[in-house]
């Protein structure tokens, strides 16, 4: 609500028109898209249509509004003032939302929310009529999390278009959905959907009270909320999960998780996130269980090669030597022979390189992104070890450690792992394996410290819930999946009832 | 948050007080070592180190220009001594950590004995303890370290592949780590063996590319026979007939080829496939008595006269042919070490003292002159599983 409207709170609709047109004039600026439309309401009353151009389906103004405020027709008799805006509420217009509003300020919100708005000189009343229709992106394949098999649905930047898909996937009424309005100045609309009989009412309350407690003039994106609501702030990992795809909202809500729509991003955030939510991708679902359990362990395995891989490189070609066998030895100080750098320096050169050309290829326009790539590779490959600048075996760990951490299907884990991979060189550098252990040791510690929304963020390994371990490094069955995670907290366990499946 | 952030830093004060080994080491900064010779200098001890130029091995960076080794000397009263003295010629120091062979100088295990380099390489905590130990026969470590092998470039690692290589596949080598080393030093009732090696052919130009450049390398380098020590000190060598009796009783054999002269003319092949020999001792009235167990599976590679290999009792006489070579050829090696050496290399004594400790523990002191008049019962069962892709031998078929 901005500083104007703040004085005239609780003031009435006056019965003046040209005050209210006035008014609104005034509020906005004379902005050129508030559309004030002058008409004799079906030839009789005196009265005025308010929209801004933009934001409401000309279609709708004009076959829904204006076509029946329009016509001719017999009236019957009105007793008292207020009468006619009912009169037009129930029998003339053909909106599909109609409803009276008392205050000047609701004349505002309604037109900034894409409504039509509908004055009678004389009343102290008006209509706000639903004629929202602005342009949307369509719902289409999501861009950042592709499976191979599975919906190719993604939601989209209209807060209805995604919970629409989600709806559509549970058809429960338990189903619910709390909105509320956040950002003083943007008021984005923030939807809070969660399976009632499923999920930890706890969750939902300390979600609300999180959310009650923001204070910010604008939300744009679900990253705001995800920072302003997670637990602690202190940390490089996330603690809260984000998804552009229906499917795994859905999942994760049948799990007893509570989602958090944004209007204005296709990214839903998902809390409770744990550890090791952010090794499940959609597909492992989709597919059959054996090849699911061996993609995840290839994926943890990644996780660690991703982590680990430069500093195991630095911390045995310079402090454990002897741990090598000799033919990879004198192999790799083969390599080594005329390079001049140190192989931490070489380490942080190359790794540098790599963040910058994938910064770079993020940011490009897709016209040029062709040249960067060629550069790109030419730089970090051929050329840096033709010209003995950097050793091929160094390219080699730069490689497999950049491939490795895109496997993890959530992005904001591999960037905890970028981080924390230039601490571990940087200790690997200064003591070895000793350094490095000295870095897992503290992680691992504050891993276990963590938690997201009061639910610890390693669990199920710790603390150990034997029940949950079934998806985490491996996928069991789907007959087998007998029960709902039961570290999210949820009132609802019984995923399948306890009867053979097996055939 | 505050009481993490003191964590961190306590944490950051305290690494660098617990590290204690800041040995930073690049790989371009070390000199690979894979092979160390120890020779007799005066009174002091010249090391050869054989050290590896990266840039010579490796398939991409050139090669070819020189030798993918090259050999630096020093000598010093001790061993460390002598090879940190070696940087005085090497321009990186020299990496311990990858030995493959450790040759002794004949003249230096004869009259120095091994026990100083043994003991200070085991102390080293950077060595691995799991390179192979050798004696140069006739001549010196440092001429040994000095040739240049085919398809294995590397000397060191074609003195370990090939030692390796002849162990599992022919009898009369074995091989000695330095941990095994000082095990039979140290232990009671055993003396050690070590393989020797030596330089054949014409060693003129051993150490030049020339010597590679031929099919018939000039000067080669041959594992060949049994050093037989007494405490730390070299006494003799054992022929190749006793080195195979001495493995077999070792239970070293793995798989090797022997042969048995036919009833006729020629000699049958027989392919060792496996081989175990248990040994065991007992003490009869004050009377040690070793007895020794060899279960022998073969097959037969080659006959060449014409006996019906087809036939069980053909069969059962070349076993038992087999079966008494084998224990003649045990015997011999025993009596030859009784009677040259005085020495329990066969770890008679360690059985002894496992049968019974006390006695043994009298009769240690003297265990040698024990050991001259030794009993040995040797059992040995042969059994032939195969006889390969023939049946009968075709000699007799042949068109005159």
């Amino acid at each position: 609500m901005s500083t104007a409207t703040q004085s005239s709170q609780d003031q009435r609709i006056s019965p003046n028109l040209t005050e209210n047109t006035d008014y609104c004039k005034k509020v906005m600026g004379n902005s050129k898209d508030l559309m004030i439309r002058p008409l004799q309401c079906l030839h009789k009353w005196p009265s005025v249509m308010l929209y801004i151009d933009g934001m409401v389906d000309v279609q709708i103004v004009n076959h829904s509004i204006l076509e029946p405020l329009l016509q001719t027709r017999e009236l019957p008799d009105f007793s008292a003032e207020n009468e006619h805006l009912s009169y037009l509420q129930n029998d003339v217009l053909v909106a599909s939302s109609v409803i009276l509003i008392d205050e000047i300020k609701d004349i505002l919100d309604a037109l900034l929310a894409g409504f039509a708005v509908v004055l009678l000189e004389g009343s102290n009343q008006g209509l706000k009529i639903a004629a929202a229709g602005w342009e949307d992106r369509a719902v289409g394949e999501p861009i950042s999390q592709t499976v191979v098999r599975g919906p190719m649905e993604g939601f989209n930047e209209n807060l209805r278009t995604n919970t629409g898909l989600i709806r559509k996937r549970i058809r429960d009424p338990h189903l619910w959905i709390e909105e509320r309005e956040i950002g003083r100045v943007s008021n984005t609309r923030v939807a809070v959907v969660y399976l009632e009989h499923i999920v930890d009412q706890e969750v939902v309350k300390e979600l609300r009270r999180r959310l009650d407690e923001i204070d910010i003039d604008a939300i744009l994106e679900s990253g705001y909320i995800e920072e302003l609501v997670q637990d602690k702030t202190g940390t490089i990992f996330p603690t809260v999960y984000n998804s552009e795809r229906p499917d795994t909202v859905c999942a994760a809500l049948l799990e007893g998780r509570v989602a958090i729509i944004i209007d204005g991003t296709p990214f839903v955030l998902l809390v409770p996130a744990l550890f090791v939510h952010f090794f499940q991708s959609p597909e492992d679902y989709y597919q059959r269980a054996d090849i699911s359990s061996l993609i995840r362990m290839i994926r943890y395995l990644a996780f660690f090669i991703a982590l680990l891989a430069p500093s195991f490189y630095i911390a045995i070609t310079t402090f454990h030597q002897e741990m090598l066998p000799t033919n990879l030895l004198i192999s790799l100080a083969a390599q080594r022979e005329g390079v001049p750098f140190p192989a931490f320096i070489e380490a942080i050169l190359m790794e540098l390189t790599y963040e910058i050309l994938r910064e770079a290829g993020i940011r490009i326009p897709k016209t040029v992104g062709q040249a960067v790539s060629i550069v790109g590779t030419l730089v970090i490959g051929q050329a840096a070890v033709d010209a003995g600048v950097v050793s091929a075996a160094m390219v080699i760990i730069v490689s497999i450690t950049a491939i490795s951490s895109y496997v993890i299907p959530e992005n904001g884990l591999s960037i905890s792992v970028r981080i924390l991979r230039f601490v571990l060189m940087i200790l690997a550098a200064a003591f070895g394996f000793y350094g490095i252990l000295m870095v897992l040791l503290i992680t691992v510690t504050h891993l276990c410290s963590l938690r997201s929304f009061g639910v610890s963020y390693m669990s199920p390994f710790a603390p150990y819930i034997g029940k949950d371990l079934k998806d985490t490094i491996f996928r069991v069955p789907w007959a087998r999946m007998k029960t709902r995670p039961l570290s999210t907290g949820t009132a609802n366990e019984t995923r399948q009832a306890d009867k053979k499946t097996k055939r | 948050m505050n009481k993490c952030l003191q964590l961190i830093l306590s944490f950051a004060v305290l690494l660098p007080l617990l590290t204690g080994c800041w040995d930073r080491q690049e790989l371009n900064e070390l000199g690979i070592m894979l092979g160390l010779g120890v020779d007799k200098d005066g009174d002091m001890i010249k090391v050869s180190a054989q050290v590896v130029v990266p840039n010579e091995v490796s398939s991409k960076s050139g090669g070819g220009k020189g030798t993918p080794v090259t050999q630096y000397q020093a000598s010093a009263p001790t061993l460390f001594e002598a090879i940190q003295k070696l940087t005085e010629s090497s321009p990186r120091r020299i990496f311990m950590a990858h030995i493959r062979i450790l040759v002794y100088g004949e003249e230096y295990a004869r009259k120095v004995g091994i026990y100083d380099v043994t003991e200070a390489l085991m102390r080293e905590p950077t060595v691995r303890p799991d390179y192979y130990v050798m004696v140069a026969r006739n001549t010196t470590a440092s001429k040994v370290l000095d040739v240049m092998t085919p398809l294995e470039n590397l000397p060191a690692e074609k003195m370990f592949n090939s030692l390796d290589v002849s162990t599992k596949t022919w009898s009369p080598t074995t091989t000695v780590t330095g941990d095994q080393l000082m095990e039979y030093i140290l232990s009671p009732g055993i003396q050690p063996v070590i393989t020797g090696v030596e330089v054949v052919g014409n060693p003129e130009k051993s150490g030049h590319q020339e010597n590679i450049a031929t099919i018939k390398a000039p000067a080669r380098l041959n594992s060949t026979g049994l050093s037989v020590f007494r405490g730390d000190k070299l006494i003799g060598w054992l022929t190749e007939d006793e080195s195979k009796g001495y493995n077999y009783i070792r239970n070293n054999v793995v798989s090797t080829i022997s042969h048995l002269p036919c009833r006729k003319d020629g000699y049958v092949t027989f392919k060792a496939l496996r081989t175990t020999t248990k040994r065991s001792a007992k003490v009869v009235a004050g009377h040690p008595v070793i007895n020794i167990n060899m279960k022998n599976v073969s097959s037969i590679g080659a006959v060449e006269c014409g006996i019906k290999i087809g036939s069980m009792e053909v069969l059962k006489e070349l076993e038992r042919d087999s079966e008494e070579r084998l224990v003649e050829l045990m015997q011999k090696s025993v009596k030859s070490v009784q009677r040259k050496f005085h020495v329990d290399i066969f770890g008679f004594g360690q059985e002894v003292y496992h049968a019974d400790p006390k006695f043994f523990k009298k009769v240690e002191k003297d265990w040698d002159q024990y050991l001259e008049d030794l009993d040995v019962d040797y059992k040995v069962n042969v059994q032939i599983k195969r006889v390969g892709t023939l049946d009968d031998s075709f000699k007799d078929q042949i068109r005159e």
